[in-house]
């Protein structure tokens, strides 16, 4: 496949890097567990007219004019979201899985309101809450961890930690961790202390998707995920929610941020 | 808009059987991987894994997350550094490294390579400067047989 042999002509600069960059995937073993390498008809779609396209609002309601074709394919990828996982909604608009969860804390709660995440050095990610994130600078976190004998998520614990904090949500989900989540389990801890339910599902969600890890779509009120890693999709972010978060998320999405 | 339409189709991918199938062996390759890395004496985190990753403890071996990483790229194998529980390195050093089988899946690895690719993880990690241009070599060797965008 030569993906490059009209912009080596218009541009050799950045054509020869790309071209050093196919190689480069070609004679490595990738074993990073976010990547993956996406079909051609993936490429295909990225690399399409669509990127001239201002679509800001969403389909049927759109701040520009000639979003008719665009219209056809963002309903489409709502649409297909919502069939994969069982979803109420699907914003399908986010550019990477931590705006998608930014959108969220923009959407459901107020600056410095009391969030729950996973600990990022026992499995965590960055924009759970991290003090060089924004969700750990505008909001106050309470980290969550593993026990230390087991190395798996202690749910107990957990439920005592949000007892004493009362947090206004709780995140579940992991960029580093080896071993089953119990979603319905987090959610009777969210109903237990009045918290709202995020799961950020972007690791396992192609697992999800073909069934071989619960999914957490029936028990949270807002699940996050980008739209590559085991997907195997774009770089990109997606949100699926509950009917009754719907307008929430989507105004935090657009115009929000 | 053009990743909207690049996520529809990727969408539509996920929705057919095949995928199933892709995700099955992705969990699978991960299985094996952890067992034979356990095997060649790294301890992996938890005990194990129940998905498409896991997390190694390369203490057994004496070196940080940050040398493995290196090492490894070396002979074109890419991983990350990455914390473990209660990590006594500092996250740009670390003690561990990342490991997913998602992408080599993708190309088309099955268990027969898992069980290479924890053979030649142990070799850098416990004999690496004698192993390195051998191993590199066969890296290079095994991506030929599986061919990606051609």
């Amino acid at each position: 496949m030569s993906f490059f042999d009209k912009l080596i002509d218009f541009d050799p600069e950045v054509a020869s890097a790309c071209n050093e960059e196919l190689t480069r995937q070609r004679h490595n073993i990738e074993l990073i567990a976010s990547e993956n390498i996406v079909s051609e008809a993936v490429l295909m779609a990225a690399g399409t007219v669509l990127t001239n396209k201002y679509a800001e609002g969403y389909p049927g309601k759109r701040y520009y004019g000639g979003c008719e074709k665009v219209d056809i394919v963002e309903n489409i990828a709502r649409d297909r979201a919502c069939k994969l996982f069982g979803a109420d909604h699907a914003n399908v608009q986010p550019h990477s899985g931590a705006s998608a969860n930014l959108a969220v804390f923009f959407g459901l709660l107020e600056k410095g309101d009391t969030v729950m995440g996973l600990n990022l050095a026992h499995g965590g990610h960055l924009s759970h809450g991290s003090p060089v994130n924004i969700s750990g600078k505008y909001f106050n976190i309470v980290p969550y961890g593993v026990a230390d004998d087991t190395e798996v998520l202690d749910y107990d614990d957990m439920l005592r930690i949000a007892k004493e904090c009362k947090p206004k949500m709780i995140i579940a989900g992991a960029s580093a961790y080896s071993r089953t989540i119990d979603f319905a389990k987090i959610r009777e801890i969210c109903d237990e202390v009045g918290a709202y339910y995020l799961v950020d599902m972007a690791h396992i969600a192609g697992l999800v998707a073909a069934g071989l890890h619960p999914s957490p779509v029936p028990y949270a009120d807002v699940v996050t995920t980008t739209t590559h890693k085991t997907l195997r999709g774009p770089r990109g972010g997606l949100i699926l929610c509950k009917e009754q978060f719907a307008k929430q998320i989507d105004k935090a999405i657009f115009p929000g941020i | 808009m053009h990743i909207i339409a690049a996520k529809a189709v990727a969408f539509g991918e996920a929705l057919k059987p095949e995928f199933k199938e892709y995700q099955q062996q992705i969990v699978k390759n991960a299985a094996v991987l952890s067992e034979e890395l356990t095997k060649q004496g790294f301890r992996v985190v938890s005990g194990g894994t129940d998905n498409h990753l896991m997390l190694l403890d390369l203490q057994p071996f004496g070196i940080t997350g940050k040398e493995m990483e290196a090492r490894l790229d070396s002979v074109h194998i890419t991983v990350n550094k990455n914390t473990i529980p209660n990590d006594p390195q500092s996250p740009f050093v670390t003690s561990g490294i990342r490991v997913g089988t998602p992408a080599v899946t993708s190309r088309g690895f099955k268990e027969a390579e898992m069980i290479k690719i924890a053979a030649w993880m142990k070799e850098i990690a416990a004999n690496y400067e004698e192993s390195k241009d051998r191993i590199s070599a066969e890296v290079m060797a095994l991506c030929e047989n599986f061919p990606i965008y051609e």
